[in-house]
Parts: structure tokens; C-alpha cells; sequence
């Protein structure tokens, strides 16, 4: 078994409690989300499962827009940190170069961290390839205010491939336990709402503003988009929410298989 | 609490001398660099096995070659420094951070350190050095240096002529630092400064009486010492390498430098002892310059104390005109005398105010006296290790112990052969004691194979470590100065001829 290295993926993949976010200018500060304008330094939790020793194993950090389908040539790279881990042993690694947060992050963590060693390396090419290599993790958490009910959410889809795609894009309301193993890392008091609430009229806009109406024109919760190698395009998730909140995860398959995901927490504006 | 800490601010090593840079500072335009480190068991009970490693750093531009150590048998209150290579090519200037992780049986320990990183550039137009900080750049002009009269180098085995002479020469200086003939003769047409101009311009203009330390932690004056040291070493290696290693200066020697007559010349015989050469001279430039502007406060401080600004005045920079004279011989280690006449100016918004001062100042940087001990035949066929021990005792005659110091041993073999290790004083083997002030270091001739054989040199240099704290105003850090020599190999004097420049022993392999 050697060495053998692992950032645990979350339950969706994309939402890993072993990577984290620690706002301000102390890297070892309590966990939290990031704060635009401000600095914050991410956190990763690497174990070995082999039975050699890891020694010097390399992890690198990342972040992107709020994003799905991003692999290493269109995240941002933070910087990088070292490990030497004992068989089974398992350990916090932080980045100590600070992630300037600009204000497309603002609350949203859609982070990534990578594990290798040379008697361990990753897979071979940009894709990271998030639920099925163990090197890698995903921590693409969002989080919105519903404003009288409505919500909307901007995010960008990336084909990376070097050929025409056609990816299918989903969302769909989730069990508010997901986010659990989460809550110690998303800022002192972070509490859910009691209440899970319930989503309706769940759609997409292709406007990063929606007007008045968010929902006005939305499709349906599953759309097609057409992709040129190496493009980008832009869609909002839009919504209703009755009371409590919601987590909603949206999904980015092609030729079958899942390729990229992100969960959004909607939050009533009022009484918080 | 952790057991393992790291008491003081990690330093900086260059590749070519193996010598930390004045006060441990990094230059970004040297590019490869060693972090160094100190580790100190500050737990109750001797800790039988740790691992320790540099987990991060806070720039990308600063590239870590990762290495692992297990240190075994570290006992209560020892401390054991430990080195990593990094390239810092890619970093801005300013304070970074490192993070080290030490794991022992107790668990796993985070500690993060500050560095201080310097970017020195030459620009040819002006003749002039310029270092930036976050606090302002510091611009030097060297108007002369003191050196030997009619210094007369050989003809350079491996003439490059080109690549000396080519374009930036603080490039020109990263090259040499990493590609050059290892074999080459030392000689150096300028040892000290002389006669200099310093212009400080502060990032932002500040008001008041007072701006900031660079760095926030350093008198300004060290800056100027890294600026010399690193000029120093890379003009010995340009002069072999391609005939040109005359330092940059503004209009060139002009006199001695000394009421006393000329200066010496510095003798090394090419390879190994070139390097001690180089990088000795190099201290005693530092040493004197640090000497003469006085640790407890350097002059651009003391011209602030003299020359309060008008009410609503902006200082928009101060300068320095500088002229060092050596009244006594710059012997490393020993408390020599060197005058200082300064003149600080402040420009403000409003006006142009200035301070002059003309004193005398002595070398902090010293040992009453240190002993050495180590055998002075070594047998290869024996596989034996050579060890070596040494003592170094404080200007009061206190003997030094700990971290207190950073040691080395560096060998020179008969045939330009050359080796560096570290003394330590942690109770490890070789070393017996932990802090009980012998530092002891060993090494191994066999790796030279069968060209081991033959009378090698060494000298065993100290160098003073930054004890400053994290607690400390800047002012009160600033007057602690780390990454001086304090052993007294090298002497520069006026009496003109050679130098004294004494290796600590020798052993004859055999």
C-alpha cells in the first residue's frame, strides 16, 4: 500500500469538511467564512492511509469563482505547504500564504486542496478529478440571503476540455444534515435555522442580476448548455423559499458523469 | 505549551562563504539562499525523537526545498539549529513568515516566525545601490572604499569578461553566486567603506519627527552592511572570474582610510581559502560599518532626535554623508575603535534641516578569547570521524554557550578543497553537553576519497545570533544585531604588506 494520501471528499463530494477557511490575519484564528477585501489562509486535513511514511508530501491550495467544472488551469492557485506523515497518521496542514479575498468570494468558499508525494502522485493532467482521485478535495459552499422569499445565485460553468462539451447542469434541494460536519469550520456561533425550509420554483436565469422578479423567465431545474473548448459561461440559480432554509446542490454532468458540483445554503434576510 | 520553540528570528546563510548575512537578513536578488533555524527544547524532560519540518511560507515567490529532520535525544533547554535551501528569486521585498511543525511523543507543534527580506538593485547610470523595504528605499552611493595600495591580482584562470561585465549588476551578482570557478584567486581592490552617501526615502512621507524602522525591526545602517557584504564577496569572485571586481564606486580610491598608513592586503591561496577570504573580509566590512554607526542608535535615528520638523511639515527623505576613518586596525571579534564623520539631512516639505557628528565608536561585536579543540592527524584508513570542539568567551570573558551562537567549522584542503558544518552546543553527538557552551561539530575526510590526503586548514567562525523578541518595541530590537563575526581570524590593518589572516589549525590527513 505504500504511502497513500487523502484530502476526504464531503457528502455531496464538493462539500469537504477537511478543508477550511480561517478569515483574518492570524492563520491560526478560529475557522470562518471569508470576508471580501479581507485576507484569509486555508486549511487542509491530509491523511496517510498507506503504510509508509509520507515524508515532504506536497499540498497545494486553490480557489475559484463560484464555479463548477474549474480544474488547475482555471482556479487560482494560493500557495503550497509541506507534510511528513507516519502510516495512518493524519494531520492539519496550513497554507501560510494569505488568500487575498476579492468580492466574488464574499461568504462563498469554493476552495480546493491536492496532496501528492513523488511515490504518490496524482493523476496525470489539469483535471482534478475530484470524486474519484483521494488527493484531491473540494470545499464549494455558497451562501445566500432570501430576500422576501427569493433568492439568486451567480455562477460560472468552465469546459476545460480541448473539445466541444454539452454539459447538463441540475440543482436540487438537499437535507440540511449534509452541512453538519461543516459547521465547526463555518465561524464561531454559526447555527442553522431550526426550521428546514422548503424550496419552490428552483430554475436557472442566464443573467448574473436577475431584475425585480428573479424568477421571471427562469428555466426549469435542468437546463443543457453547450460549451467551446476551454469557454466559460455564466448562469443564475434561482429560487423561492418558504420559511427556514435550505441547502440546494447543483450538479454539472457530462457523458454521464458527474464533473462538477456546489451546494448553496439560502438563508431568510430577515432576522438575520 | 510546545516543548520545541524556535527563540529567535530564523537567518540567513548565502552559498558562497556559508556565512549568515548581516543580522540574518535574506536578499531576494542572491536567489538561493539557507533558511536557518533554532530549535530549543524548552519542555521539563529530554525529548527522545522529533520530527521537524518547514510546513509553509507566506510568499510563493519563496520556494522551499522540503527536508525532514529527526532529532533524537534533545535534551531540556538545548537548542539545535537546523537549515533548509530556499530560492527567494520570486519574493518582494518585506516580512514573510515560515512555519515550522515539530511532532514528538507529546504531539504536533506549529510555530510561525517572522524573516526579514531585503531586494538590492544597482543602477549604472547613478553608480548607486538601492534596497527596498515596505518602510522606504534606501539608496547608497559608495564614493570610495579603503583597500590595499597598488593591488595587483592575477590574470584570471578562466577569463569571462563578458558575463562580469554584462548588463545589471545586482544579475551579474546572483549569477556569480551560483556559477563560478571554485578554484578562483582571491584579490579585492576595496575592503572597506570609506566615503559614502545614503539617501532613505520613506514609503509613505511621514510627519513628525520620527518614521519607521525598516522591517519595523533594523536600523537602517544594517541594510547598509548587506549592501557591502554582498558587493564584497561577489566583486572577489568577479575579480577572478573575469578581471572586474572592482566595486562599483562613484569616483574611486582616494586615500587610505587611516591616519596610520596603508591599507593591508589579504592573502588566500585560491578555492577553499578564497571563500573564507572573501567572506571574512566581507564581515570585517560589515563589522566596521556596524561599529562605526553605533548599534544603540544608528545615525539616520540620532540625525530624527537632532532635527525636529516644523508643525505640519512632510519628511520626504533624509540622507546621509558619511566618512569612515579606521584608527585602528578592523581586527573581527575584537573591540577596534573606527571614527565616524556624518552628516544627516532632513528634506521636508518646508525645509532642509541637518545634524553633523564626528565621534568614535568600538566594536560591539566581540570575544575576549575562544579555544579550539581538535586532533591534528586524521587516519582515512580508519574511517575515524574528526571532531571538533570550540569555546568562545563574551568581552567580559563569559563563555558563550547555546543559541547564543551560530558556529561553523570550515575546511580547506590542499588542493582548494573545501567543507562547512555546523558546531553545535545541544548535547547530540559528537556533542557531549547540552549548553554547557562547548560547541562540537565532526566530519568526515573520507568523502573526498583518497584527494583527502594532505594538511587541510580550518577556521572555526561564530557568528552573533538575533535574540530580539516578539515583545520588543522596534527600537529596542533594532539594537540587537545578529549575524556578526566575533572570532578574530582576519585582521585588517595599516601597516600595508599582507593581512593577518590566521586559520584556527590545521590536520594533517593521512
Amino acid at each position: 500500500m505504500a504511502v497513500q494520501l487523502e484530502i476526504r471528499d464531503g457528502n455531496p463530494w464538493y462539500l469537504s469538511a477537511d478543508i477550511w477557511v480561517v478569515p483574518g490575519t492570524d492563520p491560526t484564528g478560529a475557522p470562518g467564512l471569508p470576508i471580501a477585501g479581507e485576507t484569509s489562509f486555508l486549511w487542509a486535513h491530509v491523511r496517510n492511509n498507506g503504510n509508509s511514511r509520507a515524508q515532504d508530501a506536497t499540498v497545494n491550495f486553490y480557489w475559484a469563482n463560484p464555479a463548477v467544472g474549474f480544474d488547475r488551469t482555471t482556479a487560482n492557485f494560493v500557495g503550497s505547504a509541506n507534510v511528513t506523515l507516519e502510516p495512518q497518521q493524519a494531520a492539519d496542514v496550513l497554507c501560510l500564504t494569505p488568500w487575498q479575498v476579492v468580492w466574488v468570494n464574499d461568504g462563498h468558499e469554493c476552495v480546493l486542496a491536492e496532496v501528492f508525494h513523488p511515490s504518490d502522485p496524482p493523476p496525470p493532467g489539469p483535471a482534478f478529478n475530484v470524486p474519484t482521485d483521494p488527493h484531491v478535495a473540494q470545499r464549494n459552499l455558497n451562501i445566500v440571503m432570501a430576500a422576501k422569499g427569493m433568492f439568486h445565485f451567480a455562477f460560472e460553468i468552465h469546459n476545460p476540455a480541448r473539445v466541444r462539451r454539452v454539459v447538463t447542469i441540475f440543482a436540487q434541494q438537499d437535507d440540511f444534515g449534509l452541512l453538519e460536519p461543516l459547521l465547526p469550520t463555518m465561524g464561531k456561533g454559526f447555527q442553522l435555522p431550526k426550521e428546514q425550509g422548503r424550496i419552490r420554483q428552483l430554475g436557472f436565469v442566464p443573467q448574473r442580476c436577475p431584475g425585480e422578479d428573479p424568477l421571471d423567465g427562469a428555466s426549469e431545474e435542468k437546463i443543457e448548455v453547450e460549451l467551446e473548448p476551454g469557454a466559460r459561461t455564466g448562469l443564475s440559480l434561482v429560487g423561492r423559499l418558504d420559511e427556514g432554509g435550505a441547502l440546494v446542490n447543483v450538479v454539472e454532468q457530462a457523458d454521464g458523469y458527474e464533473v462538477g458540483g456546489l451546494s448553496v445554503l439560502v438563508l431568510p434576510a430577515e432576522g438575520r | 505549551m510546545a516543548a520545541i520553540t524556535v527563540p529567535n528570528r530564523p537567518f540567513a546563510t548565502e552559498v558562497i562563504t556559508g556565512l549568515a548575512l548581516p543580522d540574518g537578513i535574506f536578499e531576494a536578488a542572491l536567489g538561493q539562499q539557507r533558511i536557518n533555524a533554532q530549535f530549543e527544547n524548552v519542555g521539563g524532560a529530554q525529548i527522545h525523537n522529533a520530527t521537524i519540518y518547514v510546513e509553509s511560507v507566506s510568499h510563493p515567490g519563496i520556494a522551499v526545498t522540503p527536508r525532514t529532520y529527526t532529532v533524537s535525544d534533545l535534551a531540556s533547554g538545548a537548542s539545535r539549529v537546523l537549515s533548509w535551501d530556499a530560492n527567494f528569486s520570486g519574493a518582494p521585498a518585506g516580512v514573510h513568515f515560515i512555519s515550522f511543525i515539530e511532532e514528538d511523543a507529546t504531539g504536533r507543534n506549529r510555530t510561525i516566525k517572522k524573516i526579514f527580506v531585503t531586494r538590492i538593485a544597482f543602477d549604472p547610470a547613478t553608480v548607486t545601490f538601492s534596497a527596498s523595504t515596505p518602510e522606504g528605499t534606501i539608496q547608497v552611493t559608495l564614493a570610495d572604499l579603503v583597500g590595499p595600495k597598488g593591488a595587483c591580482c592575477p590574470t584570471p584562470k578562466h577569463t569571462d569578461r563578458g558575463a562580469s561585465r554584462e548588463g545589471q549588476l545586482m544579475a551579474q551578482v546572483a549569477r556569480l553566486f551560483q556559477g563560478h570557478q571554485p578554484d578562483f584567486p582571491f584579490c579585492m581592490p576595496g575592503y572597506l567603506l570609506h566615503d559614502f552617501r545614503v539617501v532613505v526615502t520613506p514609503n509613505p512621507p511621514f510627519a513628525g519627527q520620527y518614521g519607521d524602522l525598516p522591517f519595523q525591526d533594523p536600523w537602517w545602517k544594517i541594510i547598509l552592511c548587506i549592501i557591502a557584504v554582498l558587493l564584497l564577496i561577489a566583486a572577489a569572485i568577479a575579480e577572478a572570474v573575469g578581471g572586474s571586481g572592482s566595486v562599483e564606486v562613484a569616483t574611486g580610491n582616494t586615500d587610505t582610510g587611516s591616519p596610520t598608513g596603508d591599507c593591508c592586503g589579504v592573502r588566500a591561496g585560491g578555492g577553499g581559502s578564497s571563500y573564507v577570504a572573501a567572506g571574512l573580509v566581507a564581515a570585517a566590512a560589515a563589522a566596521a560599518t556596524a561599529a562605526a554607526l553605533s548599534d544603540i542608535r544608528d545615525p539616520i535615528r540620532r540625525g530624527q532626535d537632532n532635527t525636529s520638523p516644523a508643525a505640519g511639515e512632510i519628511t520626504l527623505s533624509e540622507s546621509l554623508d558619511a566618512r569612515l576613518t579606521y584608527v585602528e586596525p578592523v581586527a573581527l571579534g575584537r573591540p577596534f575603535k573606527v571614527q565616524a564623520d556624518w552628516t544627516y539631512t532632513r528634506t521636508t516639505s518646508g525645509n532642509t534641516y541637518t545634524h553633523s557628528v564626528s565621534e568614535t565608536n568600538v566594536n560591539e561585536h566581540v570575544l575576549s578569547h575562544y579555544l579550539i579543540d581538535a586532533p591534528d592527524v586524521v587516519h582515512l584508513f580508519s574511517r575515524d570521524f574528526w571532531v571538533v570542539k570550540a569555546q568562545f568567551f563574551d568581552g567580559d570573558g563569559n563563555i558563550m554557550s547555546g543559541n547564543q551562537l551560530f558556529a561553523q567549522c570550515f575546511l580547506v584542503g590542499p588542493h582548494g578543497e573545501y567543507a562547512q558544518f555546523v558546531l553545535q552546543d545541544d548535547g547530540i553527538l559528537p556533542d557531549e553537553k547540552p549548553v554547557d557552551g562547548i560547541y562540537t561539530g565532526l566530519f568526515n575526510f573520507d568523502v573526498f576519497e583518497m584527494q583527502a590526503r594532505g594538511l587541510w586548514l580550518y577556521y572555526v567562525i561564530a557568528q552573533d545570533v538575533n535574540s530580539a523578541q516578539p515583545n520588543m518595541t522596534p527600537e529596542e530590537a533594532a539594537q540587537i544585531i545578529g549575524g556578526l563575526v566575533r572570532t578574530h581570524q582576519l585582521t585588517i590593518d595599516f601597516t600595508g604588506g599582507t593581512c593577518p589572516f590566521v586559520a584556527d589549525g590545521h590536520v594533517n590527513v593521512i
